[in-house]
């Protein structure tokens, strides 16, 4: 389970059915993240709808969309503003323009309804590494998008020690036969993609 | 999606809305509501994967034709919103939409223009998952819209609700 899993609810039995990545590239300064969970309404399609709101994102950056045990769906909304957003329109909060743009984005669809948020500076995206033992030494040239990357990256069922480990010759899986996309991240999406990547069922 | 009970999703949540304010009201002691307070429109909604989307809401049509149903329109993409308000639609207008979104989704090869009592849509192009669409109310109101095969099929039971005199059958293929 990645730390993504366990920092946000989800029912046991819930599966992820998809994974993106906006390609989005915040290179330096202060950033704010926002990842937020979404439960869609029954019968809506989890691909569909999670390229709707991503596309009235104005801070999108991926995420991932899934189902719970009895097939009801839901989506993860990553949002990275620069810190300084906020402060075009005289908000308090950093975190307004991506909570604000996904209320907006909400009343598109009005079955769909935020269950829970979570928000950080990029200063924390380091501890949520920590936390999984990763050694600093392996992180200390990546951006706040690449270590956002490694965390979507972790719900794929790759450790982010392997993913760290992976960065530094931009391929997540030397010991695997496999296409490899010389990008740590892309090589566990596309993976993941195949189904390669499932847990193993249990007997 | 293949549950009945989501067929008619929207008529069921006014009915459900109904019944609760009359609750409401029995509790507080007062008269039941009269109809028109409790009305609450029936809101239809076609999302694509790039933020368009294609909504339909009932509403009356306005002066003495009180048996006349309407629709407020709207076209929707990531830079405008728009509404066509108040459009006069014949009776089994929704039924011919669900059949049409129904019969794209499970198509393999779907294709050519239909038009339905002046919303007309052509089949772009289609892919085992995804279907794209151009919809037009007239030459000046054109919306593309590219969606997945699974969200017309859910379309095409859920067009059903807004106009459920009209159609109180279910599909003889559920």
């Amino acid at each position: 389970m990645g730390y993504l899993f366990n920092a946000l609810p989800f029912e046991e039995g819930s599966r992820m059915t998809g994974i993106w990545d906006a390609g989005v590239n915040w290179e330096a300064g202060d950033l704010c993240v926002c990842i937020t969970k979404v439960v869609l309404g029954r019968g809506q399609d989890g691909v569909v709808e999670s390229g709707f709101l991503g596309a009235h994102l104005p801070y999108h950056f991926g995420g991932f969309h899934g189902v719970g045990p009895d097939g009801s769906p839901w989506t993860v909304m990553v949002q990275v503003a620069p810190a300084g957003a906020a402060e075009r329109v005289g908000a308090a909060s950093p975190f307004w323009p991506m909570i604000d743009g996904l209320d907006r984005a909400l009343r598109l669809n009005p079955e769909a309804w935020i269950e829970a948020s979570i928000e950080i500076d990029d200063s924390q995206l380091l501890g949520m590494y920590d936390l999984q033992s990763v050694a600093p030494e392996l992180l200390v040239d990546w951006t706040v998008g690449e270590l956002i990357r490694g965390l979507l990256a972790e719900c794929c069922n790759v450790p982010l020690e392997q993913i760290a480990a992976g960065r530094l010759t931009q391929c997540a899986f030397p010991d695997q036969p496999h296409e490899c996309q010389h990008d740590v991240f892309s090589d566990v999406f596309a993976l993941w993609a195949t189904m390669a990547l499932n847990p193993e069922e249990e007997a | 999606m293949n549950d009945q009970s989501d067929l008619r999703n929207d008529s069921r949540a006014v009915a459900d809305y109904r019944a609760l304010q009359r609750e409401q009201a029995e509790a507080a002691g007062m008269p039941p509501p009269t109809a028109w307070e409790l009305y609450r429109p029936v809101f239809f909604r076609l999302p694509g994967v790039e933020g368009s989307a294609l909504f339909l809401r009932t509403t009356v049509f306005p002066g003495e034709r009180r048996d006349v149903l309407a629709v407020d329109i709207g076209l929707l993409n990531v830079q405008q919103a728009l509404w066509l308000l108040g459009r006069e639609v014949p009776p089994g207008f929704t039924a011919r939409l669900s059949q049409f979104f129904i019969a794209v989704a499970s198509e393999d090869h779907p294709a050519g223009s239909t038009d339905i009592e002046g919303l007309s849509f052509d089949v772009v192009d289609s892919d085992l998952t995804e279907v794209e669409l151009l919809i037009r109310l007239d030459p000046d109101h054109e919306l593309p819209l590219r969606t997945t095969r699974s969200a017309l099929m859910q379309a095409g039971l859920d067009v059903r609700g807004l106009e459920p005199a009209a159609d109180p059958t279910t599909p003889d293929w559920l």
